[in-house]
């Protein structure tokens, strides 16, 4: 039998009984054979060496590895769970304050422009259209704004119009209008500005609500003065 | 069947295999060596080296025909680990024998038979082995430790025929005998 394929064996533990008896003969009678079975042994163990330092770092791998993916996935899902839970907090308090706000300070303008006398036949569309305003009639007051600006552009008709709006629950078109048609010089202007505020207040943007309050109360007009520095002390 | 692919990937040396093998069932042993007065860090040492044994058993084809589960028999080998550690530091007086926790005989010498080595490097031929060249290093693993024929030589390494192979590993045997100096070549 070979040599090389005995010393395997050997290292192996794989000799059969005649093998290891042939083994023995070896070493017996050639001294160089019999030095090196030293040799092979210290080769055979720096290999198992190696072979298990090598494993070993390889399974500390895995487990860091599953450790980080288990650890990701569960920062990731407890970011999302903080995520969602911080936004509905946050949002379910700024809108409920803010509506709440909205609600507790709004009121529709009064009817100063046209007093209704009960019982008196309603002429001229403008009659109509604060009749229906003052009745509550929003969407028919509209209708006879609209046909009282298409002649000329009045101010006031305008910011009546945003009023009715705004109790329509149409707060954007309400702001357009009360943005686009109401200039610093107008009668209406410091109070354009409150609803503009308030409307602001409704689409939860406490900025622009600010802004517009802060606007008001430069106009040193007396119109709701107070509500809009306990509304600015609010915000 | 599953428990078959696994020792295939193990005597593969697939990593895959090692990786599914380790993490299926770390926990439950950690959980078990809990019933042990051993630490945590040491447990996870311990399951560490009890399946670095399952995969050299593997390897030498001890599986092939395992009857109990993977887990029964990882689990036999990590008890034995304990055991030994334990008697180390003299926690354990055996009261015990060994022979009585197992059922099978036969693992039991598998169990004993597995060397884990201990610390101290023979630096030396360690160093002639990293000196020697990856090629090299890899044919005299692949016959003397991991005990592979020449045939299986010449397929996994790819050489043209046994002789080459042969005759490679003659001249790599040659080169590491010069380099760790060892004396009847010095």
């Amino acid at each position: 039998m070979d040599k090389e394929v005995l010393i395997q064996k050997y290292l192996q533990g794989t000799l059969n009984q005649e093998e290891e008896a042939l083994l023995q003969e070896y070493i017996e009678k050639d001294t160089s054979f019999a030095d090196d079975i030293p040799f092979y042994e210290e080769l055979n163990y720096a290999f198992a060496k190696a072979d298990y330092d090598t494993t070993k770092t390889q399974l500390r791998s895995f487990y860091k590895e599953e450790r980080r993916s288990t650890w990701r996935k569960w920062s990731i899902a407890a970011t999302f769970l903080i995520l969602i839970g911080l936004s509905s907090v946050w949002y379910l308090k700024s809108t409920s304050s803010t509506e709440s706000l909205y609600a507790q300070y709004f009121e529709p303008y009064k009817n100063i422009v046209q007093p209704i006398v009960r019982g008196e036949a309603v002429k001229t569309t403008k009659e109509l259209a604060f009749k229906a305003y003052d009745e509550q009639n929003y969407k028919k007051a509209i209708v006879h704004f609209d046909d009282l600006l298409s002649a000329t552009s009045e101010p006031i008709i305008e910011f009546y119009k945003a009023n009715a709006q705004l109790q329509l629950g149409e707060t954007e078109t309400a702001i357009l209008t009360l943005e686009s048609r109401i200039k610093k010089t107008d009668t209406m202007y410091a109070e354009a500005q409150w609803y503009l505020a308030l409307s602001y207040l409704k689409l939860n943007d406490k900025k622009k609500a600010e802004t517009y309050l802060k606007s008001l109360l430069q106009t040193n007009i007396p119109f709701k003065s107070n509500e809009a520095q306990l509304l600015l002390d609010q915000l | 069947m599953k428990k078959q692919r696994l020792i295939t990937g193990l005597k593969e040396d697939r990593p895959e295999a090692l990786r599914d093998i380790y993490l299926a069932h770390r926990k439950a042993f950690l959980r078990y060596s809990k019933k042990y007065p051993i630490t945590a860090s040491m447990a996870e040492d311990v399951y560490q080296d009890a399946i670095i044994i399952l995969r050299d058993n593997a390897r030498q084809g001890k599986l092939d025909h395992l009857k109990s589960e993977l887990r029964t028999y990882l689990f036999s080998i990590g008890k034995y680990l304990i055991y030994t550690h334990l008697r180390k530091q003299k926690k354990v007086h055996l009261v015990e024998d060994f022979s009585t926790m197992y059922n099978e005989q036969t693992l039991m010498t598998e169990i004993v038979e597995a060397t884990i080595p201990d610390g101290e490097q023979k630096h030396q031929m360690h160093v002639a082995l990293e000196q020697l060249g990856g090629k090299c290093r890899e044919i005299l693993y692949l016959f003397y430790y991991r005990g592979f024929s020449l045939d299986e030589i010449v397929d996994t390494l790819g050489y043209s025929s046994k002789d080459v192979a042969k005759s490679q590993k003659s001249r790599c045997l040659k080169s590491l005998k010069a380099l760790v100096k060892f004396p009847s070549y010095g």
